[in-house]
This record gives C-alpha cells, sequence and structure tokens, in this order.
C-alpha cells in the first residue's frame, strides 16, 4: 500500500464517519441527553474538518479525492442513549484502526496528522462510554 | 533515521514506560483510594513493556530515583495525570521520527492508549 491509497482509505472512512454521525445526531435529543448531544456534534464536526482536510491533502498531491458513497450502511437499534454512544464508540474504534494504517504508510506531517487522528478517535470512544483500549487502532498488536 | 536508531527510540520509551508505571505502582500503594482508578492505567503501562520488549530486548538500564507521590491522593493523582499526558506527547513525538512504519503504529497505538486511559480517569479520587 502506498501513502496515496492510505490516504485514500482514510478518507472513505471520513465520508462513512460524517454520514453515520450524521445519523446519529438525527437520533439524540439536545435536551433529554445534552452530553451525548454534544458529543456526537463534536465528533460530527471534527470528522467533517478532517475529511476536508485529507481532500485537500490529496488535491495538492494531484490525486483526485475519492468520492463519498450515495448512502451508508447506518446501525440499527439506536432507540437508546446506550445504544447511540455504542454505535459511535464502534465507529471510532473503526476509524483508529484506519488512522494507526496511516500513521505506519506515511512520514512526516502526514504521520504526525494520523497520529493526532488516532489518539482523538481513542478519546471519542471513551467519550462515547467505551472503555479505554490499550492499543487503540492496533489491538492485532496484542494477540500476536 | 534508521532502523538501529529505532532500537534507540525502543530503549529510551521503555525507560519511559518503567518510569510511569513506577509512579502509578506507587500512587496506588501509598493510597488505596486510587488503586481502582489507576488499575487500568498500570495493566495498560504492564503491556506496553511487554510489547517493547518483544520488539527488541532493550537495555538494562533502569529509571533512576524513587517516585515521589505528594501528600494526599488528590495531589498524586493531579501528578500522574501530568506525568501520563507528557508520556503521551513523547510517543506522540517518537511515532513520527521512527523509521518502521510498523514501530510508528505500535507507538502511535501505545500513545492514544495513553490518551484514552487519561480521558477516562475520574476528576478527583
Amino acid at each position: 500500500m502506498t501513502a496515496v491509497d492510505a490516504l485514500q482509505e482514510t478518507l472513505a472512512a471520513e465520508h462513512a464517519a460524517v454520514y453515520i454521525y450524521g445519523a446519529l445526531g438525527g437520533r439524540t435529543s439536545q435536551s433529554a441527553t445534552p452530553t451525548l448531544y454534544a458529543a456526537v456534534r463534536d465528533a460530527y464536526v471534527t470528522h467533517r474538518s478532517q475529511r476536508d482536510q485529507l481532500t485537500r491533502t490529496l488535491r495538492d498531491l494531484g490525486v483526485e479525492p475519492v468520492a463519498s458513497e450515495v448512502a451508508y450502511d447506518a446501525p440499527d437499534d439506536l432507540d437508546t442513549p446506550e445504544a447511540i454512544g455504542a454505535a459511535a464508540a464502534a465507529l471510532e474504534d473503526g476509524c483508529a484502526a484506519t488512522y494507526a494504517a496511516l500513521v505506519a504508510e506515511t512520514v512526516g506531517d502526514q504521520r504526525r496528522w494520523a497520529v493526532t487522528a488516532l489518539m482523538g478517535a481513542a478519546v471519542r470512544q471513551v467519550d462515547m462510554g467505551a472503555a479505554p483500549g490499550i492499543l487503540p487502532g492496533a489491538a492485532d498488536l496484542i494477540s500476536s | 533515521m534508521s532502523e538501529d536508531a529505532d532500537v534507540e527510540l525502543g530503549d529510551r520509551l521503555r525507560l519511559s514506560v518503567l518510569g510511569i508505571l513506577g509512579l502509578v505502582e506507587a500512587a496506588r500503594s501509598r493510597y488505596p483510594r486510587l488503586r481502582r482508578p489507576l488499575a487500568g492505567l498500570q495493566a495498560m503501562h504492564e503491556a506496553h513493556l511487554a510489547l517493547l520488549d518483544q520488539v527488541g530486548p532493550g537495555s538494562d538500564a533502569v529509571p533512576t530515583g524513587v517516585p515521589i507521590t505528594p501528600d494526599g491522593p488528590a495531589a498524586a493523582l493531579t501528578q500522574v495525570r501530568g506525568a501520563e499526558a507528557s508520556h503521551q506527547r513523547m510517543l506522540g513525538r517518537t511515532s513520527v521520527r521512527a523509521a518502521s512504519g510498523a514501530f510508528a503504529r505500535m507507538l502511535a497505538s501505545m500513545g492514544a492508549g495513553v490518551a484514552a486511559h487519561l480521558a477516562a480517569l475520574p476528576e478527583a479520587p
């Protein structure tokens, strides 16, 4: 895999995250669950910003950024705040794995960006109610 | 940076993990109210140390000095927070400097683990 491939995969993950957080936000109540609402809103804003940064980075490299899918499979059974938090934490877990892969395939500023994104995803997992991981995005290293 | 330089980076990180592990153990030992809140951090650092040991044999160096835990669990928790935040930044910087992509990935993930555990720590003991 090249750095550009990894950047494109990360951008694809950001497209999905923006879509799914939009769906989760629509199921979250600002009055009933203000903390969860704020966490989902902040995560949506972060992923949208990261999507835009990656798009610019790829264009600067002379590469056409991968486009968003028309729709993504949003999680089912989002009837409780716990279910919404769990769905968001699972989404961040997948993003963390993508950022960790990007760390491995890049150097310099691009790697720095990936490291920061990985740390952010790990913290958001906790904010969404998940237990903190020992190796977010690279749990495969524990069992190997 | 060369792969040999990664071995040196790993040695330095091993010392950092040993140092912070000693601090967490001391805080848990001295203040029973911190035993549970810091249990996850200790387990994480032990796992990170085992990973670094797999990467290379490491030097025989050990952190010098005994960890100092200030009076009171609240102050000790504040000290642990500060030390963990510093360790997290070091892991991030070292990941960027690493020659090997796989090593960089491991270090970045270790830093993310520290960040996550910091986020999960209680505000007060």
